[in-house]
This record gives structure tokens, sequence and C-alpha cells, in this order.
């Protein structure tokens, strides 16, 4: 098998994905002149970064065969502990690491209540996310935090040498998080409690813990996703954080990832962000409500699902 | 066969449902002098059924094992209530109009179930992918606006009483529950549901046609959301493309809050209805008393989780080598 | 082992269990299913810790908390389930436990040259032929991946080598490959524990047999010395009732 032939098999999922984002971008072009100007792209790349770097976390605890619904409550809270932060004059470092910390703290507490009280992760963060929830609205309630300095904001609005920041913010989480599932011994941990957790057991995988720090380091990231998205907006309001969880695990799971672990991409998570994003962005441009969008992931959703699935079947013959 | 030893975990799990029911009503009673009159009653059961049929739904999808679940109920129950409404407004007669809703409903169900059981896309996924098109497809026909104009005679459903107990309450809620729990519980249907979810290649090899079966709950699933959808229509009086926003996490919580394994093979329509109630009269406690409705979605999510954690304590042993074990393992 | 104890919850699944290998001898562990083979040898890898009993190396007693503790003293242990993650690569897996890492300033890092021709050559070595090096795993057949579960337990370097079961699910000439592979361990001075309910193969290549039987060793012969027959009524509890009617008080009145 040549290896172009081979690169085609295995980054299979990223280049239809690619085709995907080709081809609706050819779409909205042709329909709204505005879409592809410069000015346009970069304001949805500055708007992608929060759900891409969730998204890098959301992969990793995807593919440790675990899930978290919870990810937008953990958003949230830690937005509510910046914004509090924030009107205490506390500095801005200062703000930003209890911000990511708060988000840690969730994390890992999602984690523990996973691996050690071995509770199903799909209840357990739908459990914690609504006590996340319940939080913002003791909390936020009818009034929101709002007029926040825009100390920060150069994170998101800003540029180093005409590249806006959020694309080496992404570039770091990405760059870090691959690392960490190619190159560590702990990536190779991950991977294999996803594919069987009883055999990563049985040849002593730290299983617990590594489910643990997965799930810590989605918080993590999803807290510093709560510092820029104060940052950007300047405001905490009630429904933050509303749709992110859905929308990373559709963007993970477009990437090529199997929800029941040891399978998954981050470049694919990446392109999948990149897609809703784009999607988001172009239905409006192009006059179309942007509640379409819904109807477009979930149909996209169906058809990679079911290639995969039919894929498989074809593969193994399974009969059940 | 179900007899009710208090060695049976499931009937241990009744008990303990029913004790926490107990404790929810004192707690209301405590928080508000209003809680504890006649009036309450048919307040409370007027939430029931909605979530009510969603709720056990989902308890069978889940039964039948897969693992399965359906996370697109809230969108169907959105959808089919749109369909319903616009049906109307096209001047289709409005009872016509529900049986088409329920069919739509069935179709939308058989959707997932071909998606999971015949594609072999896994449940979490399948559903999801339909949540977000079937939620998607409801916002985006209606431009976020709801379908009003119902006309008055159709509330006698939603908002009418028999004996101050509510109409979709007695004549809808409760006889779906009692048929789905003699078929679950006294009928070879039943049994083969809990096969299937216990040990699927077992079941398969007894000659349990596993495949139809599962697509024929996710089918249920749809058509319980369809009336769940017209009751709604019934009460509201409008079709809202949000109507269904939370219901599939709220009724995937109340049918393990009920008890049900989330993998599959155990299971009560008691459990998931005592769990129903459960959560219903939370929150009109809250309500009554004031509290704001916050503190229902923290103590859910607790439950939610504790039921859980004691779901797998009482479920595989008795309580005593449970304790045991834990006290073991606090070396 | 001496004396090992291991419950699950209520049920007894190993009661004092003795069990013995010595270097350069191929020990036979049989018994029907239940009897608590897996268990014991699980208990030996390091994967499940005894509620009783000791286990002894070379007269000291060790205990093992991981199974890299197992494998640290020398004890590579190939599971019945062959524990391979399907979805990955065949050297991801023959280093899963053990990767090797080399430092890049100061942090380490995953050395995948190394395991890749460390790969090659144990692979090599066991005659296993993989169409591609970079094949996920669960693309191989049996014969294939019992050969990587093998050669996984090569990479550790072990005096004793427990095998669960290692022929059960392979065609007769990997069989047969797998128990020249026995031999060879044996030749160079290493023990070997086999699980089998094959008695062929049992008393093809092991020198001695311990059998257990719910939990309890009720023996342990010398291949040699003894039949199939003898054995297969060990495992059965044919030879049962011959025990059973040798109750102390029911010795006739001589001891009086």
């Amino acid at each position: 098998m040549t290896s172009l032939s081979r690169f085609a098999r295995d980054a299979q999922r990223e280049l239809i994905l690619v085709l995907a984002i080709l081809m609706i971008c050819a779409l909205f072009a042709s329909q709204s002149e505005f879409f592809l100007t410069e000015r346009n792209l970069t304001t949805v790349l500055r708007r992608s970064v929060d759900l891409a770097i969730i998204g890098a976390g959301m992969t990793l605890v995807i593919m440790s065969g675990g899930i978290d619904v919870s990810v937008g409550g953990i958003l949230a809270v830690s937005a509510i502990f910046i914004g509090r932060a924030f009107e205490a004059d506390l500095p801005a470092p200062i703000v930003v690491i209890i911000g990511v910390s708060v988000g840690t703290l969730l994390g890992l507490m999602n984690g523990a209540i996973c691996a050690k009280a071995k509770v199903p992760p799909i209840i357990a963060t739908l459990g914690s996310m609504y006590v996340f929830i319940a939080v913002l609205y003791l909390v936020i309630g009818g009034t929101w935090i709002s007029g926040l300095p825009d100390t920060l904001s150069f994170l998101t609005r800003g540029d180093v040498a005409g590249i806006p920041v959020g694309v080496f913010i992404i570039a770091a989480v990405y760059g870090f998080c691959w690392i960490l599932l190619h190159r560590q011994p702990w990536g190779r941990h991950l991977c294999a409690i996803g594919n069987d957790e009883g055999a990563a057991r049985l040849v002593g995988i730290p299983v617990d813990r590594v489910k643990m720090q997965a799930y810590a380091l989605l918080g993590l990231l999803a807290g510093l996703a709560a510092v820029l998205y104060v940052a950007r907006l300047r405001n905490v309001e009630v429904n933050i954080g509303t749709n992110v969880a859905l929308e990373a695990i559709a963007a993970t799971i477009l990437g090529g990832a199997n929800i029941r672990g040891g399978v998954g991409s981050l470049i694919g998570t990446l392109l999948g962000v990149v897609f809703i994003k784009l999607m988001q962005n172009g239905l409006v441009l192009i006059g179309v409500s942007s509640l379409w969008e819904g109807v477009v992931i979930g149909g996209l959703l169906v058809v990679v699902l079911s290639i995969d699935a039919l894929q498989s079947r074809y593969r193994y013959g399974r009969s059940l | 066969m179900m007899a009710w030893s208090t060695h049976d975990p499931t009937t241990k799990r009744l008990f303990f449902l029913f004790g926490l029911w107990l404790v929810v009503i004192v707690i209301s009673s405590l928080l508000s002098p209003h809680f504890l009159q006649a009036s309450t009653i048919p307040f409370l059961l007027q939430y029931v059924p909605i979530i009510g049929l969603l709720g056990i739904g989902q308890t069978l999808v889940i039964l039948s094992g897969g693992p399965g679940i359906d996370l697109s109920v809230g969108a169907m129950l959105s959808l089919v209530g749109l369909a319903v409404g616009w049906l109307f407004t096209l001047g289709v007669d409005i009872y016509a109009a529900c049986l088409l809703g329920i069919l739509f409903g069935a179709m939308l169900g058989a959707v997932n179930g071909v998606l999971i059981n015949w594609i072999g896309i896994p449940s979490l996924m399948a559903t999801l992918a339909t949540l977000f098109a079937y939620s998607g497809l409801a916002l985006a026909l209606t431009g976020g606006t709801p379908i009003g104009g119902l006309p008055d005679h159709f509330t006698w459903l939603g908002q009418g009483q028999i004996w101050l107990i509510p109409n979709h309450f007695l004549l809808v809620f409760v006889p779906v529950a009692i048929i789905l729990h003699v078929v679950l519980t006294y009928m070879r249907v039943g049994r083969h549901i809990y096969a299937a979810g216990n040990d699927e290649r077992a079941a398969h090899l007894i000659g349990i046609r596993v495949r139809r079966l599962r697509t024929g709950l996710y089918i249920l699933s749809g058509v319980l959301a369809a009336l769940a959808a017209i009751m709604n229509l019934s009460w509201f009086q409008a079709a809202r493309p949000d109507a269904g926003i939370g219901m599939e996490l709220l009724s995937i919580t109340v049918a393990v809050l009920g008890g049900t394994y989330i993998f599959g093979g155990q299971g009560r329509i008691a459990g998931t209805v005592l769990a129903i109630m459960i959560v219903t009269t939370l929150q009109v406690g809250l309500q009554l008393a004031n509290v704001s409705q916050a503190w229902q979605l923290g103590v859910i999510g607790v439950l939610l989780i504790g039921s859980v954690g004691i779901n797998t304590l009482l479920g595989r042993q008795s309580l005593g080598q449970s304790l045991g074990r834990l006290m073991g393992q606090a070396k | 082992m001496k004396g090992i104890v291991k419950r699950f919850g209520g049920v007894v699944a190993l009661d004092r269990v003795d069990f013995g290998v010595r270097p350069g001898e191929v020990m036979a562990l049989v018994g029907d299913n239940g009897a608590g083979k897996s268990t014991l040898i699980k208990v030996l890898a390091g994967a499940y810790e005894p509620d009783g009993g000791e286990i002894l190396l070379g007269g000291r007693p060790v205990t093992f908390k991981t199974p890299q503790d197992a494998q640290k003293h020398g004890i590579a242990t190939i599971f019945q389930e062959l524990a391979l993650a399907a979805k990955m690569p065949i050297a991801d897996n023959i280093f899963l436990g053990q990767e090797l890492t080399r430092k890049l300033f100061g942090i380490p890092f995953l050395d995948r040259r190394t395991m890749r021709n460390r790969t090659r050559q144990l692979l090599s070595d066991l005659d296993v032929h993989v169409p591609d090096m970079n094949a996920w795993v669960e693309n191989l057949s049996g014969g294939q991946r019992q050969g990587i579960a093998i050669a996984r337990a090569l990479n550790v370097d072990a005096n004793l080598i427990v095998m669960d079961e290692p022929t059960a699910a392979l065609a007769v000439a990997e069989v047969d490959k797998v128990l020249q592979f026995i031999d060879s361990v044996r030749s160079q001075g290493k023990g070997v524990v086999v699980i089998s309910h094959n008695i062929q193969d049992v008393f093809e290549v092991s020198d001695r047999i311990t059998v257990l039987r719910q939990g309890r060793q009720i023996g342990v012969r010398e291949t040699g010395a003894t039949t199939p027959e003898e054995i297969i009524g060990l495992i059965t509890g044919a030879s049962a009732v011959k025990v059973r009617t040798r109750r102390p008080n029911r010795v006739p009145s001589e001891a009086n």
C-alpha cells in the first residue's frame, strides 16, 4: 500500500471534514461576498477559541471511554468566580489562576464521581450539570455580573505579529494535548483505558488516576475558556455555556472519536469546531436563519456516524 | 416471579424511593404552610403526565440494553407539538391532527431505532444527532415563534379535571403506566426486554429478535413523546419550538433515580413513577415555598448521582456485604 | 505461593491454596471451570491482592501491589483474554504499561523508535508475521494476537512466565508453535506456568501438574508418574468418593 493511500485511509475522517468545510465555504462565499473577507474570518476565529479548547479536552475524555455533559456548567461557575474576582479588583493573573483552578477542581470532582464512585459518566455529569446550573442561577439569578474591566481583552481582541492571539492559544492547547496523547505514556494509557478498561487494569495501568486526570484537564480547559469568555464579553449572564457541551461533543464525534472510547483525533475535533463555527457564521451571512445549524450538524453527524458504523459492519461482519 | 421479598434489590429500591418521597413531602410541608392542602394534589398531578410518559418511554429503552438511551425525546416532543399545531392551522381537525402527530412521533422514533439497531450507531451518538436534527428543525421551521390559536374546546385534556384529578393524568398517564407495567411484568414481551438488557447474546441465542424489540421500543418512545406533546398542546393551547428543552435529561434522571440500571436489564415502571412523584413534589414544594427553582435543579443533580451510587451498592449485593467491602477498602 | 486466600464478596475463590514452580520446569495448572485457576494466576501477576497467605520468591516473601511490581520481580503473565487494546498498534500494545521513555529537556517522552525496533525483534524471534507493523491489533488473526501477547510477556525480563489457556483459541499449527515456545523457555532455565483444559497439551509439555477444584488445591503430580485418567478424576472429583468415606470418626474400632 503506497504511503499516500495509507494516509488517505488513516486520515479518512479528517479529509471528509476538510471537504465539508470547503464545500460550505464555497456555498457561503457564492451567496455572500462578506464571508471570505479577512475581517469575517478572523471574527469567526476569535469566537471559536472557547469551543476549540474545550473540544480538545472533551476529545481526551471521550477517548478514555467517558463523557462530560457538564462542561457548560463548569464554564459558568468558573466565570462566576472570575467575574467576582474582577469585581474585587484582583490583578489579572490572579483572576486567570482562579478561573482555571475552579475549572480544574470541578473537573476533578466529575472524575472522582466517575472513577471512584463508579457512577456511569453520563449520569454523573448530568447530575453535576444540574448542580452547576443551580449554582449559576442562585448566584446570578436575575442580575448579571456586568461591566467588567477589559484588562484581559487583549487575549480575545489582540494580535501578535498580525495573527490573532486566539490562534496561539489554540495552537498551544492542541499542541500540548497532542503531545500528551501521542508522545507520553499517559496518552497511551488513556487510549488503552478507552479500548478495554479491564485489560488496562490487568497490565497495571492506574485506571482511576488517569481517568480523573482527563476530567480534571477538561475542567482546566473549561476554566480557561471561561477566562476567554469573560474577557471577550465582559459580563457573566444566565445563558452562559448552554450549548457548549453538546457542540463540543458533536465536534469531537465529527472529528472521528468513537463514543465507546479508544479512538479519537485532535485534528479532527479542531476541524469539527471549525465546521460548526463556519456554519453558524455563514448561515447568518446568507440570510438563512442560524436556527438551521442544528439540522445541518445533526444531519452531518448522522451521515458520518452511519459511514463509520457501516464500514465496521462490513469489515467485521457483525451480526447483531 | 416478582415476589415482594425484602431481599430483592429492586423491591428494596422501591421502598427507598417511597421513603424518599415521604421525606420530600415532609420537607415541602415544613417549607410552606400552603403545601399540605387538598388543592396541592391536583396542582401536583398536573405536572406529572408529561415527564411521566417521557420517563416511562426512556425506562423501557434503557431496560432493553445495548446500552440504550434516547436523548431525542425532548426534541421529539417539540417537533410533534409543532407538527400538530401546524396541521391545525392548515385546517385539519384537531383530533385528526393529533392522530397524525402520534404517527409522526412513531416515525421519528423509528429513525432512532433504525440508526441504532440496523446501521449500528451507538445509541448515545445516534440520539445526540437526532436531538440536534429534530430540535434544529423545530427552531428553524418556526423561527422560534410558537404556533398558537388552538381551539378552546381542545383544552379539556390538559386543563380539565374529574373530581379534582387532572384529566390528562387520569385518562392518559395512569392507563399508559398501568398497561406498560402489566406488559413489562406479566407478558412475554416484558421478559424479552429484560433478557435483551441483561445478556444480549443469550437473548439472541434463545431466539429473541433483539433488534426488532429495541427498534420497537424506540418507536414507542417516539409515540409517548407524541402523546406528551399533545397533552402539552392541550394544556398551554400553543405549540412552542422549545417545549421539550431539558426534558430528555429529566427523563433519564427519573428513569435512573427510579432504579433503572443504565446498562439495561434492571428496572421497574413503579420505580420510575415514584421517581417522577419525588421530582414533581419537590418542584411543587419549592414553588409553593417561593424557593428558587435553582434548588430543585441542584437537589435533583445530587439525587441522581447519589441514587446511582446506592444503586451499585443495593443492586449487586446485600447492603451488609457492600458496607463490609467499603470498610475493607478503607485500608 | 502458600495458603493463598482470595474472596470476592461472599464467594471464596481461593481457599488456602499452595502452589509452587521450580526454575527450568513447566508446571501445568488444571481444573474445571470456576476452580480458581485464573484467579490464582491473577494473584501471582499482581492484578489481585490476596486476602490471606503469602507469595515467596526464592524463599523470600514478596507482595505485589500492582502488575508492574510482579513484572519487576520477573513474573510475566499472558492472560486468557490477552489483555490487548484492540484499536491500538502492535508496538503500543507490547509496551503497554512498560513504555520506554527518553528525556528531552528533562521531560520524559515516549521513545517510539526504540520501542518499534524492539517490537520488530521480538516478533521475528517468535516467528510471528504481521502484514503491517502499524496495524491495529484488532485487525490481526487470533494466532497473531496470541503471538503479540506472548511478545509482551517476553519483553519483561522474566524468570517466570505464566500463560492462561494459551492454546485455547488457536489452530493446530499455531498450537505447535506455542508448545515449542514453552519448551524453549524451559530450556533457558526459566519457569513456566501453563493453565490449560487440554489434557493432551498438558501431558505433552509439562513436568508437573497441579489440580485445583472449587478453590482448593487437591493434588500435585509428576507428569511422568501419572495418567490422564487420574488427572481427570482429580479435576472432576470422581476420586473424591473414595476420600469422603475415610472420615476420622468412622475409623473402625482399631483406633481404640
